[in-house]
């Protein structure tokens, strides 16, 4: 009961951290605080202007789309899927039940943001959220100004950014048996922000990237790390039942709406829960990301498919093989010094994960989004995109730590704490299921 | 199961049909707030006539991000008791923040110039 109790204290520091920092140099700006970017307030910057332009134009279109044929159709369409996902859920098919009624809703989705105006967002995931969550404005008849629609959609990022914090911390505790991992992986992703530039210099904060991991920019990552963490969340309980297995699905599936290289990770993830579970919970993963398809395709002519980023693509295409030396020693926060800081403890504390199945669910979702990143061109000057695996770095960093901690101690015997240990872990299954005593 | 399973048919038949023929596209319904900028070199006009720098362009907000045509232009000054502009601040104008397209500072993007107190 103490343990949980710390845990809990603590895990609510490291949220009040990760939440209050930004919150703090948005109250003092423009005055700049020690270990922060000097920032000055501006609702708007660089690729949100395409994100509000989305959502400006989402709240446009909802009239013009729905009044007529396709709205009376969408409210037969949502009435006739919410109804046989009920019957099928009395049936004992929630996760039935639950893939009908998101179907529905998505399918609505799509055709709604296909007949939207051009807006500049390469995505829609993210400006569907921060609409959604900006309803109040026009429910009240408020003008959705830049700066109102700033402080929901910071709101929001405020929230994802909290909750990665403790689905790190929870998933790190379950994938290595121990608190003490969940609760360093956790404060090392909190605190984050505040120790970057103390590795890898100011230029840390250069290009915004700052601004955009603790949310004050508004874009896409805390939203898009957050639901890759819930993934992580579901497929490590385990509980993991087949309604949970699509709701990671439809989590990383909504993920790739949020930001597209997602679906690498949510691919790399059902292919670990099929082998992991079977074919079956790997196919309800694979189920759940479709849903979000609709969607998907809805936008795709409006994202990416027509963007061209605001600059020319270099000569020779965006995707090279010669810019992987450049974003490999050139970039503003993974510097080699960042690099040394940060991988030898993840790789120490990837052997130090037994169960190979926890292990590949962090080390896949880095390696793919390293291969989709590594040849293109703007990577450099954008760290940002790594962010979506920095809960599975830090997990991995942590694990590592507390196994150099823990050889050190064995020099001088120290009692393991009972509450230290996690009975019933994956890591500790995976030694009792090798007949093996844990260390 | 069969009822579930009408139901669905029903509603995506529906659904299917409505979006055929109802043809709707929300495609000239952008609500964009518009915002003033100024050109910089290397700017053209949608004809690809160059813009001279400094030019002030009246854009759909954020336009320079996405818009190669105007890659790079900068939102306009406000100068108080003049209003958006590209020209620069008169002499003994200081700058104190920024400000909305109304002038209201403290919020907005448009760098904002007001006489220095004492001057």
């Amino acid at each position: 009961m103490k343990a949980d109790r710390s845990w809990s204290l603590f895990l609510g520091g490291c949220v009040a951290l990760r939440v209050l920092v930004p919150l703090v140099v948005l109250a003092a700006a423009p005055t700049k605080l020690p270990l922060a970017p000097h920032y000055t307030y501006a609702p708007l910057a660089g690729d949100s202007y395409g994100f509000y332009h989305a959502l400006a134009n989402l709240y446009a279109a909802a009239p013009v789309v729905f009044d007529g044929w396709i709205g009376i159709a969408s409210l037969v369409l949502l009435a006739c899927f919410g109804i046989a996902g009920e019957l099928v859920r009395r049936s004992g098919l929630t996760w039935l039940a639950a893939s009908l009624w998101l179907l529905g809703a998505s399918l609505v989705l799509g055709v709604f943001v296909h007949d939207m105006a051009d807006s500049g967002a390469g995505v829609i995931g993210w400006p569907l959220i921060w609409a959604f969550a900006t309803l109040p404005l026009p429910i009240l008849r408020l003008a959705t100004t830049p700066d109102h629609a700033f402080a929901f959609g910071l709101a929001v990022s405020l929230a994802a950014n909290g909750f990665t914090v403790v689905a790190t911390a929870i998933v790190g505790r379950r994938l290595s048996g121990r608190r003490s991992v969940g609760l360093l992986a956790a404060a090392l992703l909190a605190s984050w922000p505040l120790w970057t530039s103390l590795v890898a210099g100011s230029q840390a904060w250069g290009n915004g990237q700052w601004n955009v991991d603790t949310g004050l920019a508004l874009y896409t990552e805390p939203v898009s790390t957050a639901l890759v963490a819930a993934a992580l969340l579901l497929l490590t309980d385990d509980r993991l039942g087949a309604t949970a297995a699509v709701v990671a699905g439809l989590v990383l599936g909504f993920s790739t709406a949020v930001k597209l290289t997602d679906g690498l990770i949510g691919a790399a993830i059902t292919a670990v829960v099929a082998l992991r579970d079977g074919v079956t919970r790997g196919a309800l993963v694979a189920l759940g990301g479709l849903i979000s398809l609709p969607v998907l395709l809805g936008y795709w002519s409006h994202g990416y498919a027509s963007d061209f980023e605001g600059v020319a693509a270099p000569p020779g295409g965006r995707y090279q093989w010669r810019f992987v030396h450049e974003n490999l020693i050139s970039s503003t926060i993974f510097t080699p010094w960042m690099l040394v800081v940060l991988l030898p403890l993840a790789v120490i504390g990837a052997a130090s994960i037994r169960d190979r199945f926890g292990r590949a669910l962090l080390v896949l979702p880095i390696a793919v989004t390293v291969a989709a990143y590594a040849t293109y061109y703007w990577t450099v000057q954008h760290p940002r995109f790594f962010y979506v695996v920095m809960p599975a770095v830090f997990i991995l960093q942590a694990a590592g730590a507390v196994r150099v901690a823990r050889s050190a101690q064995r020099r001088e015997p120290v009692p393991e704490s009972v509450a230290e240990r996690e009975p019933g872990s994956l890591d500790e299954r995976s030694v009792v299921a090798r007949g093996k005593a844990a260390p | 199961m069969w009822t579930a399973g009408a139901l669905v048919a029903v509603g995506l038949l529906t659904f299917a049909a409505a979006v055929a023929f109802a043809n709707v596209s929300a495609g000239n319904s952008a609500a964009f707030v518009r915002a003033g900028y100024c050109s910089v070199a290397g700017d053209t006009a949608p004809d690809g006539t160059p813009i001279q720098p400094g030019t002030f362009l009246d854009l759909t907000l954020g336009a320079p991000s996405v818009d190669g045509h105007y890659a790079g232009a900068v939102p306009a000054n406000f100068v108080a008791g003049v209003g958006l502009t590209c020209a620069g601040p008169p002499p003994g104008y200081v700058r104190e923040g920024f400000a909305d397209g109304g002038g209201r500072q403290g919020t907005g993007m448009y760098p904002y110039y007001a006489k220095a107190s004492g001057s």
